[in-house]
């Protein structure tokens, strides 16, 4: 019969519960894009460098958009101060490569400081730093997954320690960190503060003169702009250490413009209203969670009592484990998450969970339910209901007979 | 199967190969509501990226199995099996040559992770019945209703040899459409599906053991202590040559064992001292036995009370089946007396016990002879 009910449900089109791997594109971005396209048929030759009218008027789209991403940075950020990359991984990159490679020559054993809980492209760069005689110390977590803020004191130090990068947003807990007293410390001890707000954009309230960082890291697809974009702000005064050399973005990264990406990631980025979206999305998130503790029992909910940003909810259930549940979601017609693929396709544990100190098991189970504002509640009761099916279908299956 | 074909949902193991893709796409074809499972069940680092005949599990694998569900328009997902892999057949694999047997990790894989872990998946995705390509069927006995496993009919690529431990239970859910049909079909079938996979080569060796062969696989993973140096002795006593621990050698083999005999290319592995760590030695005529005792023994349908029944055996994958009487005892335990003594009986390796084209079950072979210590000390 369930199995009925379910391939009944697959044949409808799937409801879409995992924002926070990329937001559904923002109705300002097609906007935007569809007078691009269409002026682009006359025809209009997207290169920005060029020195015609056509150039110039892709020059200025690109200043445009340069324009709306420093505004949605808080007031009066100046625009130059902002760099496109391909990605947020590249703005994390780009930023600890940007500090630290200047640094091996002329400093012994320079130290970073970072957490176990980042996102996979700042963890990536542990070896990087390493194999160059650089030293990492990984700040500790407490038992939601926020970065314990008063050990970076004991972390420090004064001789080596150059570099914090820390991660504002959890991506799979939804876990706000404090950065603001993080980057008051690091400033009092002369320290970079390299901040990676790819999921914190358009989710928390954000004025980089206020946060106190020197690089902030954005991706463009988390605020429902196109995959392939991202942005990196850098502080006035701080240099940068290109990985692509060539003379676009003042000589911080060559490369002609992706036009497309960056027009679409502007007018994300002019949609942002942190306030609005939070008080839209917080009830119901409320609300489903309550609803699945309430039909579910042995559920856990990672990250709970810590500040979290209003759309994500991280489950994990007692009993079940390894990795069929987001299959079996998506058999159902619900689009969610669970820890991260590796190359293949398969799934790895999360490594923010592991951090938490769940099992291998249970760090492959866990669920990321990450909402976007064009949801209903009838929509979310319907998961429920599935959710709870196959939650003990699973429970079952894991039983030995 | 009361339940219509339309609406039954059939997990297909796909390796990315093309037998398990012609299976999915035949399936497909029938009506069934096909997902494509790919199990990763082994990390080949940086290997994955290479086209490399023979092994699974790569990248690339995973995307050729990916590109095959894209054509047919079936869900496909990766499930991560590497730790139950890793604890169910590689370690097996390894523990088995450290105490002198010769496994078949092929066999455990079936046992343990596709008509096992993969059932699993399958309850928990909802689907009523699981697929795979390999070459056997499945029939149903006129008499008792219980399904029974029956040889492909390609014998050239009969894989029933390593189903030997199906359960009813699982075999009640399997399907294997490839059993009746010759391999030259099924590349012709993958063509006409338009599957990029039809020429596509055929796996071989063991899966997870790369171009380094299984003793560097070996020492690799474990300590010296466990696979300590010993000598090579005749039956008769005389010390014959050294070796570099037991695990490297096999029932049978004559290569590489630089002896300082003679003759060398006349003698071959007979046996294994374990306590003292002593290879034996000696001419071929010492492979040859009649018994053997075997263990964990599966009957495919429900078997009491064997007392001398005559069957064929296979004692190996490429072993020419041969007629025995087997005896049952407690513990899953079997004695085999074959008619004519067999060459180079090996523990470790499966027994597999068939009558006309029928699979009755099968174990692993524990020791020569009928006594538990084995002839060959």
């Amino acid at each position: 019969m369930l199995v009925k009910v379910l391939a009944s449900m697959s044949e409808k089109p799937a409801i879409y519960l995992d924002s926070n791997a990329g937001a559904p594109l923002h109705p300002r971005v097609l906007q935007a894009l569809i007078p691009f396209f269409e002026s682009n048929l006359k025809p209009f030759p997207a290169n920005p460098s060029s020195i015609h009218s056509q150039g110039r008027k892709a020059k200025r789209l690109l200043a445009e958009a340069r324009e709306q991403v420093a505004f949605s940075l808080g007031d009066q950020v100046d625009p130059e101060q902002v760099l496109f990359t391909s990605s947020g991984t590249e703005a994390n990159q780009l930023a600890i490569r940007s500090v630290f490679e200047p640094l091996f020559n002329s400093v012994k054993s320079p130290h970073w400081i970072t957490t176990p809980v980042e996102h996979d492209s700042v963890l990536q760069m542990v070896d990087w730093v390493k194999v160059r005689g650089g030293e990492v110390s990984f700040l500790p977590v407490d038992e939601t997954g926020a970065p314990k803020m008063e050990t970076l004191k004991s972390l420090w130090r004064p001789d080596q320690t150059r570099l914090v990068s820390c991660v504002w947003v959890n991506n799979e807990t939804g876990v706000v960190s404090d950065v603001l007293s993080l980057a008051e410390f690091i400033r009092s001890q002369g320290g970079v503060f390299h901040l990676d707000a790819a999921q914190a954009w358009g989710k928390v309230p954000l004025d980089v003169r206020k946060v106190g960082a020197d690089f902030i890291a954005l991706s463009a697809h988390k605020i429902g702009g196109l995959s392939g974009t991202g942005a990196l702000w850098v502080k006035p005064g701080r240099p940068v250490q290109p990985l692509l050399l060539g003379k676009q973005e003042k000589g911080r990264r060559g490369g002609t413009e992706n036009l497309v990406g960056i027009i679409a990631m502007g007018a994300a980025a002019s949609g942002i209203d942190a306030l609005v979206w939070s008080d839209l999305l917080e009830p119901l998130r409320d609300r489903l969670e309550n609803a699945i503790c309430q039909r579910i029992p042995g559920t856990r909910i990672n990250g709970k009592g810590a500040r979290r940003v209003a759309n994500t909810l991280n489950l994990s259930f007692d009993g079940v484990e390894g990795d069929g549940l987001v299959m079996a979601l998506d058999l159902a017609g619900y689009s969610v998450s669970s820890g991260s693929a590796c190359s293949s396709g398969a799934l790895e544990p999360s490594h923010v969970l592991l951090a938490l100190g769940r099992t291998r098991q249970q760090a492959m189970a866990a669920l990321r339910i990450s909402l976007h504002n064009r949801e209903s509640w009838d929509a979310l009761e319907k998961f429920v209901s599935t959710l709870t099916e196959i939650i003990m279908r699973m429970r079952t299956a894991a039983t030995p007979s | 199967m009361t339940k219509a074909i339309k609406n039954t949902k059939v997990l297909v193991a796909m390796s990315g190969g093309v037998d398990s893709s012609v299976t999915a796409a035949l399936l497909k074809s029938q009506g069934y509501d096909v997902i494509g499972v790919h199990m990763q069940l082994w990390d080949h680092g940086q290997a994955n990226l290479q086209r490399f005949g023979g092994r699974c599990c790569s990248v690339i694998d995973s995307n050729d199995a990916r590109r095959v569900c894209d054509k047919i328009d079936a869900p496909y997902y990766v499930i991560n099996a590497q730790d139950v892999f890793k604890d169910k057949v590689v370690d097996y694999f390894v523990h088995e040559y450290l105490q002198q047997r010769t496994p078949n990790p092929c066999a455990q894989c079936n046992n343990q992770i596709k008509f096992n872990y993969l059932f699993q998946k399958a309850d928990e995705l909802g689907c009523d019945l699981v697929a795979t390509g390999h070459y056997a069927q499945t029939s149903q006995d006129a008499t008792s209703g219980l399904p029974r496993l029956l040889k492909a009919t390609d014998p050239q690529k009969d894989q029933s040899y390593f189903l030997f431990g199906l359960t009813q239970k699982a075999l009640k859910r399997t399907l294997m459409p490839l059993g009746g049909i010759p391999k030259i079909m099924v590349r012709k079938m993958a063509e006409e599906f338009g599957l990029t996979v039809a020429q596509k080569a055929d796996s071989q060796e063991i899966c997870f053991i790369s171009d380094e062969g299984y003793k560097d696989f070996i020492e690799k993973r474990t300590a010296p202590a466990l696979r300590p140096r010993g000598v090579i002795q005749t039956k008769e006593g005389s010390i014959v040559g050294d070796h570099d621990g037991l695990f490297r050698y096999t029932i049978g083999q004559r290569k590489g064992l630089n002896l300082s005999v003679k003759d060398p290319d006349k003698y071959f592995v007979t046996g294994f001292d374990s306590a003292r760590q002593i290879l034996f030695v000696g001419p071929e005529s010492a492979l040859f036995h009649k018994e053997m005792m075997a263990n964990h023994i599966n009957w495919i349908r429900p078997q009491n009370g064997i007392q001398g029944l005559r069957c064929k055996a296979k004692i190996r994958s490429r072993h020419e089946e041969s007629i025995c009487r087997v005896t049952l005892f407690e513990n899953d335990t079997v004695h085999v007396e074959f008619d004519e003594a067999q060459r180079a009986i090996t523990p470790g390796q499966a027994v597999v016990f068939y009558q006309e084209d029928e699979v009755l079950g099968g174990g692993y072979i524990h020791s020569v002879g009928p006594t538990k210590e084995g002839a060959h000390k």
